[in-house]
């Protein structure tokens, strides 16, 4: 029972850190650059997209044995698709403000690579409960990552920590709101992580 | 066959249960987005027209064909009688905007603002956000309040483009002018000023023929009936640049008349483009004064310089002289992100418009001035 738990944990943290979407497989990164110029937006656009990741991979591993290998892919993308347009139509209704600054971007949840690669890799093989486990790990390794680079691009692009304005905009560094300000955030981020896990293992050995 | 029958069936099957599910949503999110959009619009009505204490939806107007569209006209009220009138449009911009725009009775804008915009974040968006500022310190959309509708909407000269965004904000001056038109001819009836002329439709950023660049040249209300004459004497041959070991080819010479007379003489001449060539014909008059040049043949980067096919990039060419130098920055200025392409046109432009020239001298016009015959060009050409 012991060992079941740990996998399960496992299962979850997986997203978490070790296998991050963003930090260490290196996908989904089109939308998390362009929406993270707030912390706002970095939360809305990590939360649209777990909610998306969690019921895709729910509704596939509990159909995953009636969805015939050689049109899996349409499958995954009807689902996918679904789910997204509901994500969009429900933030237009209840959070109108979210969903206008996330644009273009939300409707793109469809494409993010994250989704299709968790579905096809993970969730199309797994039990209901672990898919369910990894959508969440992986969904909010996608949203801290998001949170985190939008955290340092708003303080130093805008000056401001969740839209309020704590740094005077005469020292702000306008880079940092701009797609190669979010480029280099994400790279001293994803440096860092490899230094700490190569730390990590290194300790292990 | 039976086995592609039964996988069909199965992708129907799930895209039925989504479009159901889907369809359950939007029964339930459809009102609610419909209020927010209403009641979006009533504050904004409010927002664009303060001075306003009522407003009262108009269905007779004219609806204008294209891209841009009326969603919707309002007059504005105060104490019973219309001052003015709020638009709703929406059009393209780099993506797709809806505005509301109010205006009073002399076509003054009252207030402009964002019903919605899908452009990028952090670009075109910044149109819409209340913490961006122009450089006179007021939002995008505010700093059309108290311009004359009359004046027309042209980035750069009677507005600010947003930073970085320069395709969005002309998508908005071309909004504005459709609105303000559309708006201004409905109140008229009501003792409103004339806003200027309809919005011209831009022409298609294409290559011209010989034959139609000519025609778009030389418009029959400006210059009557013309005869072209095709001066084959000189076509195809290489040009010298002065100063340079490299040449622009020489491809077509006309000669214009009108009422027997020479008025201008038309060369092309051919010359490296940012990727492979452009040629463009530059029509001379009698003073060796540019009346205008039309690109015949270009390839360019998309987006980038094949904008050089925009009107209001050759256009600016037109009334220099032919003896003056083209220089980027102090005689024309260059498109923004594509200043090489924009050069290589200009380039080729100055040595057509130079042939053109001395066509025209040989023909009863003015003798090129002393030294003319060396001029400066930008010199990209002769990147590889």
């Amino acid at each position: 029972m012991g060992i079941m738990k740990n996998n399960k944990l496992a299962i979850f943290t997986n997203g978490l850190s070790k296998e991050n979407p963003l930090l260490v497989l290196s996908i989904g990164l089109c939308s998390s650059l362009a929406v993270t110029t707030s912390i706002f937006n970095g939360i809305g656009m990590g939360f649209a997209m777990t909610f998306v990741l969690a019921m895709s991979e729910l509704i596939i591993s509990l159909f995953h044995k009636r969805i015939p290998d050689s049109i899996r892919l349409p499958i995954f993308i009807i689902v996918i698709a679904a789910f997204t347009t509901i994500v969009q139509l429900v933030l237009a209704a209840y959070i109108p403000a979210l969903s206008d600054s996330l644009g273009v971007f939300l409707p793109l949840i469809v494409v993010n690579c994250i989704i299709m690669g968790r579905v096809e890799s993970f969730a199309s093989k797994e039990t209901p409960v672990n898919a369910l486990l990894d959508a969440f790990g992986m969904g909010l390794g996608y949203t801290w990552v998001l949170c985190a680079i939008s955290l340092i691009r708003e303080f130093l692009g805008t000056g401001s920590f969740f839209g309020i304005q704590v740094l005077p905009e005469a020292y702000t560094i306008g880079f940092f709101s701009k797609a190669p300000g979010g480029f280099v955030v994400f790279g001293l981020i994803t440096a860092v992580t490899v230094a700490i896990s190569k730390r990590a293992g290194g300790d292990a050995k | 066959m039976k086995n592609m029958l039964k996988l069909g069936l199965i992708l129907a099957a799930y895209a039925v249960t989504s479009c159901f599910c889907l369809a359950l949503v939007n029964n339930i999110t459809a009102p609610v987005i419909e209020a927010h959009r209403a009641e979006q619009l009533a504050q904004g009505l409010k927002i664009v027209y303060a001075d306003a204490d009522s407003f009262e939806p108009v269905t007779d107007f004219e609806k204008p064909e294209g891209s841009i569209s009326i969603d919707g006209l309002y007059a504005a009220k105060k104490n019973g009688s219309v001052i003015g009138a709020v638009t709703k449009v929406s059009g393209p911009t780099y993506d797709r905007a809806t505005i509301i725009v109010g205006q009073d009775l002399q076509g003054v804008i009252t207030g402009v603002q964002f019903l919605e915009l899908s452009d990028s974040p952090g670009f075109g968006q910044k149109a819409r956000d209340p913490s961006y500022k122009t450089t006179t310190g007021v939002t995008f959309y505010d700093q059309f309040i108290g311009k004359k509708a009359a004046d027309g909407f042209t980035v750069g000269s009677t507005f600010e483009a947003v930073s970085g965004a320069t395709i969005t904000s002309r998508g908005v001056g071309d909004i504005l002018t459709q609105a303000t038109y559309t708006a201004g001819q409905y109140l008229t009836q009501f003792g409103g000023a004339a806003t200027g002329a309809a919005p011209v439709a831009k022409k298609a950023a294409t290559v011209f023929t010989y034959e139609d660049a000519i025609a778009d040249m030389f418009p029959t209300d400006t210059y009557g009936e013309i005869s072209i004459e095709e001066v084959a004497d000189g076509e195809d041959r290489d040009v010298a640049i002065p100063g340079s070991t490299d040449t622009m080819w020489i491809e077509k010479q006309y000669l214009i008349s009108a009422n027997g007379k020479v008025i201008a003489a038309a060369v092309s001449a051919s010359g490296q483009s940012y990727h492979d060539a452009a040629t463009v014909l530059t029509a001379v008059d009698e003073k060796r004064t540019i009346i205008g040049t039309r690109i015949t043949f270009l390839d360019d980067t998309p987006q980038l310089g094949m904008r050089t096919l925009e009107e209001d990039f050759y256009g600016q060419f037109a009334g220099k002289s032919a003896d003056q130098n083209l220089l980027s920055g102090a005689d024309y200025e260059a498109l923004s992100g594509a200043s090489i392409s924009s050069d290589c046109v200009a380039d080729v432009v100055k040595v057509s418009a130079y042939e053109a020239a001395q066509l025209m001298s040989k023909n009863g016009g003015a003798q090129a001035p002393a030294g003319s015959e060396n001029y400066e060009l930008n010199k990209h050409y002769n990147i590889d």
